[in-house]
Parts: C-alpha cells; structure tokens; sequence
C-alpha cells in the first residue's frame, strides 16, 4: 500500500517536472525591466539605492493613483492640504508620478502597497529633498501610498 | 536590448553587470528566468502575477550585484531571491486574496495512475495544487530539493537554514504530499 502511495508521488514528481516547458518573460515585461534598470543607473546615488526598495512591484501599472491623502491622481497636476500635511502634489507627466511635500519637516517616507489597509513598513522608501518620483507606464493596477 | 547570445561564463558576466553592462545583465536573466519563473509557479505565484514577481527578482539581483561576493555561487543566490519574493508574494496574496480558494482554475481531476498525456498533467496539477497545503519552509525544501533536485547542503544555504533541517522539512513535505494526493484519489476510484 505504501509503496503504491510512493508510486504515485514520484509519478505526479516525474509529471511536474516535465509541465510547463521552459518560460521566459515576455518582450514588454523584458523592456520594462531594463527601463528599471537604465533608471536605476542613472539615478544620482548609482544603481544600488534604497530608492526602489520593494518598490518596483507594486508600482507596476501605477495608473491611476490613489495618495491617502484624499488625493487622485489620474493624470495632470493635483495639489492638495490636508490637516497637518502641509502641501502635497502629485503631478503625473509622461507616464512618471512625482509627489512633493512641503510640510517643515525634512524627512518623509512613501509606502506604497495595493491595500489602502496594509502598508509594509519594511517597503517604505525616504523621499529625497521633499520630492518623490516613479515611473508608472504599466497596466491598470490601483496603489496606494501613504506619505508619513 | 536585443542581441546575440553571450559566451562569457557566469562569473565573467557577474563582474561585468557589477560594472554595469547592461548586455552582460541581460545574459544573466536569459539563463536564469526561466528557472526563476518555474520556481515561482512552484511556490504558488499566481500566473497572472508571475511576471511581475520575476521583474522584482531580477531588480533585486541587479541592485544586489554591488554586495555580491565573486567566488560565490551565483545561481543559488538567484534561488535565495527567488525563494525570498515568492514568499513576500504569497504573504501580500494572503492579506489580498484571503477569500479566494487557491487554485482553483485547474479543472477536473482526472489524473490517476494513467499514462497518457493528459492523465500525467492531471496528476502534476494535483500535485502543484496540493503544494499549497505545505508550510513555507516544507515548500521551499520540497520545491529545491525535490523538484531542482539541489543538494540539500546548497538548499540549506539558500533557506537560511541547516541541511538536516533541509532534509527534515522536505521529509515531511513529501509524507503530506503523498497523503494530500491519495486521498484525492480515493473517493474517485
């Protein structure tokens, strides 16, 4: 019984390997990537940055955008205050997404996920100089960012 | 970014997308996605997300290249990364996706012990499917060790983790895998 029950996890092994054939990344995710990456290298601090820190997934497809904030974002430039925030803009042109923050304060972190109720606190990433910038040229996904 | 294939061996291509060669970058993805796509389909990334997860791995390898040592083995870093976004994919399905039953677009179950094509893919589907019922850890060491057929010396160090341990977890991912896929199969025949 045992080694009829072993037959048959080693058949669905043997059947496992062989599915699926040998995939590859499709010619717009490919381009996609290497975009990401050009970006990366040029990006002032080198190619190895916190800037995108578990980012480039969940900005994939970043349209239309939706800051906590109560700001929309689905294209041109939005301004808004909100109590506290000082002033927050988001302006969308050429498929990049670029927050500004003017609030006094020197420092703030962007989070980003696709559940307004979860945000990784691991994945937050530091805006340089008030400012924030991403490509978002993908597919329909909705994000959402949190700016502490 | 299109070309020719790259001759240069692995370490050869490392150093030279460390420096930035993009070129030498793009060779490195040719001969690892596919092994990165497999892996993530084994450790249950949706199909739909695939791709995306994929992307995020090899960004991860690229903005890592800068830490990584020359000497050592780059492929069993690409199953770490691998391993590591597959289980930050599934801990973000699980928040997202909690009604949702898993896999549940595999069709009928027909497989058995049958010999013909479709019976075989039946039986690698219910075996994918039952993969779901193992823990993370029991995955990734059924996944490496099982199906890559990597020692389990290599899989304790892409895990984290020690071979024993390896060989433990893959132990018992086996005994419930083969429990999962007997007891699908008994109310049939």
């Amino acid at each position: 019984m045992d080694n009829r029950n072993h037959d048959i996890l080693d058949e669905a092994i043997a059947a496992l390997r062989t599915t699926g054939g040998d995939e590859s990344l499709s010619s717009a995710v490919r381009s996609k990537l290497f975009s990401d990456i050009q970006s990366l290298q040029a990006s002032p601090a080198g190619r190895v940055t916190g800037f995108a820190k578990g980012w480039r997934l969940a900005l994939l497809g970043a349209i239309p955008v939706v800051v906590l904030t109560a700001i929309i974002v689905t294209g041109g430039h939005h301004a808004g205050q909100s109590e506290g925030s000082g002033q927050l803009t988001a302006t969308k042109v050429d498929g990049q997404v670029v927050f500004t923050l003017a609030n006094g304060k020197k420092t703030h972190i962007v989070y980003a996920s696709t559940d307004p109720q979860r945000f990784d606190p691991a994945a937050g990433v530091k805006m340089t100089k008030n400012r924030y910038q991403v490509d978002a040229t993908g597919g329909p996904n909705l994000v959402f960012y949190r700016i502490d | 970014m299109a070309g020719g294939r790259d001759d240069r061996d692995e370490p050869a291509l490392v150093e030279a997308a460390r420096g930035g060669d993009a070129r030498a970058f793009e060779e490195i993805l040719r001969r690892h996605e596919s092994r990165v796509l497999r892996v993530l389909r084994l450790m249950g990334v949706r199909a739909q997300e695939r791709e995306d997860v994929a992307q995020n791995v090899f960004l991860r390898l690229f903005r890592g290249l800068g830490g990584f040592r020359p000497g050592q083995p780059f492929g069993s870093w690409v199953y770490k990364v691998t391993v590591n976004a597959a289980h930050d994919w599934r801990a973000q399905a699980a928040r997202l996706h909690r009604d949702e039953a898993p896999w549940d677009e595999r069709g009928p179950e027909r497989g058995r012990h049958g010999l013909s094509e479709d019976a075989r893919l039946a039986l690698a589907g219910r075996l994918e499917a039952a993969l779901d019922l193992l823990t993370e850890r029991e995955r990734a060491a059924f996944v490496l060790v099982t199906l890559e057929e990597m020692d389990s010396e290599e899989a304790g160090r892409v895990l984290g983790i020690s071979a024993v341990t390896v060989r433990r977890h893959a132990g018992l991912a086996r005994e419930r895998l083969r429990k999962a896929l007997e007891e699908k199969k008994s109310p049939v025949g």
